[in-house]
């Protein structure tokens, strides 16, 4: 993999915010919960995401990524629900930056939306560059970086409005993306996308992880964490259930209980990944060649 | 759709942000070339709701030529008649009833333009009228009570400014309704709106049922809108609280364009989400009640104007709040005068021309657009 274009600038346009000291860790969550009245939608959840990792969130419906992933991202805590635990981002409660310098230091991709007016797919991708001061050589930069590791420069002129929902996805994306910010959180990025464009995404998020950044995805394909993510979380009904390795995290034993359905966790017959199957094996049939974690 | 396989974006080209392909920013996406586009456009518009004014001053019972219009303009702001021969009786009719009439019109259209703008885009529904907010049912209620209960209070001043006190009173009313745990969510305002519309409604039949004929026509045609009553001063009064509204409200153009995206997109992208929430409802407040304070209601300006310029001009709210600002502008001065010429010597109330005009164009403007791009426009 040759340099990444986005990541070549994440030096400079992040300003004191030093992205290349891999392994720091950046965004920490310390005995999150989020109650309501009936429940909790997050119970007692610790992680650590250091710069240049990329951390994929799995689990069922409802087990709380979503929430998890607000959490992460400052977002003011929706209705009637009562946050505890602290969420730190470069050190400091993220609760305590004033908007636009969190906005600064982490983008974020929502479930997708569209915008509410047709506006060009251009537009909505300078959008991004909102939380930053004018400056248009810097911001036709981010812009048309983004443009094309999100696949969508030849879409600048169309009206998002107009869009299928994969190529909408991917507008989103690029602004996102426009952003430049030291970290990411992308809620189901994939969720209409191709095949390739899912790989894309992936493999962006990834190398944004390689160059220094701090990457959180939430994913519903497992095989998709096992292969592009450095670290796994597995949410289960708003618990850590693991988290660890793709190798650590993503087990049979593990998935199974999470999911309640049979899984089957094999070495990919030709790379050095993992692939997780529904349903369990035939009785009878010898397990397959597995590392020792599986 | 065929396309080149885009390699640039999946394996980065070699050699970092220099070598990365030159963004394929056609169209409308280059900025210098599209705010020079813009900035002509408006510039157009200026001259074109220009010329409407003009136009609007030189007709009526007394006929004036268009040029000795421009001449008495210039006189009066100290540059001489250009040469232009203008008659004593010329001069008065212009100076002295035209003009605050027609300056007043394009305030007050103006105003209702860019309110209607604001509220669309904070609300993300074209189809939002400031009325909505409840401004212009307060008003509405403020302007009846004073006509009934204590009409020579303040003098002449009484109406419009028991009208613009209604008018924010409603929308504070509003706005403090549907507030919660420290946010607002624009639906619950909207909704609020209607609730707080439909209670000054009341108090208005509550002034009619109390009313005498000379009261109930001044509520009646209060509520039908109409800009005869203009003079110097009262545009002196409506002149601030417009403006600075007007100046304010282009502010809120990158605001309202992240709003565009969705509040939490907004917010993640570093908008204070609440704060502009309440600039926005305020300006509007503000706009909408001073606009009809000394005029009443009219209909379907902040309604139909900016969904005119965004099918134009698009949906950034930095062409469109001044567009829609001239526009609305330049529709009331036209239908102020069809209103004064169309029944000659009545004058027709203009809410009666701006709804009866508005209201095709605007069922034309939304089978346009649904057609093009599903209603949204």
């Amino acid at each position: 993999m040759t340099a990444d274009p986005a990541a070549g600038t994440a030096g400079e346009t992040t300003g004191d915010t030093t992205v290349d000291a891999a392994g720091e860790p950046v965004l920490t969550a310390a005995g999150l919960s989020v109650h309501t009245s009936t429940g909790r939608l997050l119970d007692d959840v610790t992680l650590t995401v250091r710069a240049g990792e990329l951390l994929a969130i799995v689990g069922p419906n409802g087990a709380g990524k979503s929430t998890l992933l607000a959490a992460l991202a400052g977002d003011r805590p929706a209705p009637r629900t009562r946050t505890t635990g602290e969420v730190s981002l470069f050190g400091r409660p993220v609760g305590s930056y004033r908007p636009g310098a969190l906005a600064r230091l982490r983008a974020v991709l929502p479930q997708s939306g569209t915008p509410r007016f047709p506006f060009t797919v251009s537009d909505v991708v300078r959008l991004g560059r909102a939380p930053w001061p004018p400056d248009r050589d810097r911001d036709d930069a981010a812009v048309g970086t983004a443009l094309a590791i999100a696949d969508v420069a030849h879409l600048t002129a169309r009206r998002c409005t107009d869009l299928s929902g994969g190529e909408q996805a991917r507008v989103s994306l690029a602004r996102v993306l426009a952003q430049d910010a030291p970290v990411l959180l992308l809620d189901e990025p994939t969720a209409a996308l191709d095949l390739r464009h899912t790989e894309n995404v992936l493999m962006t998020a990834r190398r944004m992880a390689d160059a220094g950044r701090a990457v959180v995805v939430v994913v519903h394909d497992l095989n998709l964490a096992a292969v592009h993510a450095t670290t796994v979380a597995v949410l289960a009904g708003g618990r850590l259930r693991a988290l660890g390795s793709p190798a650590e995290a993503l087990t049979s034993t593990i998935l199974t209980e999470t999911y309640d359905h049979p899984v089957t966790v094999i070495d990919h017959p030709l790379r050095p990944v993992r692939l997780v199957l529904p349903g369990g094996l035939p009785a009878g049939q010898p397990l397959p060649p597995q590392s020792p974690e599986a | 759709m065929t396309r080149p396989p885009a390699e640039g974006a999946l394996a980065p080209t070699p050699g970092g942000p220099a070598g990365v392909e030159k963004p394929r920013l056609r169209g409308r996406g280059r900025g210098p070339a599209r705010r020079g586009r813009t900035a002509s456009a408006l510039v157009l518009l200026t001259a074109a709701v220009a010329a409407a004014a003009v136009l609007s001053a030189a007709t009526g019972a007394v006929g004036v030529p268009p040029l000795s219009v421009i001449g008495v303009l210039s006189d009066h702001l100290g540059l001489g008649t250009l040469g232009v021969d203008v008659s004593a009786r010329h001069d008065a009719v212009i100076w002295n009833i035209r003009l605050p009439r027609v300056l007043l019109g394009l305030l007050v259209g103006a105003c209702l333009g860019c309110a209607g703008a604001i509220l669309q885009g904070l609300s993300g529904n074209p189809l939002a009228d400031p009325a909505l907010v409840g401004v212009s049912g307060g008003a509405a209620a403020g302007a009846a009570a004073a006509i009934v209960a204590a009409p020579t209070l303040l003098g002449q001043w009484t109406v419009p400014a028991a009208a613009f006190l209604g008018g924010l009173l409603a929308t504070s009313v509003v706005y403090l309704a549907a507030r919660r745990d420290g946010r607002t969510e624009i639906i619950t305002l909207m909704l609020a709106g209607v609730a707080v519309g439909a209670v000054a409604n009341a108090l208005v039949g509550l002034a009619i049922f109390t009313a005498n004929d000379q009261e109930l026509r001044d509520i009646t045609f209060w509520s039908l809108g109409s800009i005869g009553g203009a003079t110097w001063t009262a545009l002196a009064a409506v002149a601030p609280p417009g403006l600075i509204g007007l100046v304010l409200a282009l502010r809120l153009a990158r605001p309202l364009d992240l709003l565009a995206l969705g509040e939490r997109e907004a917010a993640h992208l570093g908008l204070p989400v609440e704060r502009t929430h309440r600039q926005a409802v305020a300006l509007v407040a503000l706009l909408t009640a001073a606009a009809v304070a000394f005029t009443g209601i009219i209909w379907f300006v902040g309604l139909v104007a900016p969904h005119l310029v965004r099918l134009v001009g698009g949906p950034r709210h930095a062409t469109l709040l001044p567009a829609s600002a001239l526009v609305g502008a330049g529709t009331v001065v036209l239908a102020d005068l069809a209103a004064r010429t169309i029944a000659v010597p009545a004058e027709v109330p203009l809410g009666v021309v701006t709804a009866l005009v508005g209201g095709p164009v605007f069922v034309l403007l939304l089978r346009r657009t649904r057609n093009a791009h599903g209603g949204w426009a």
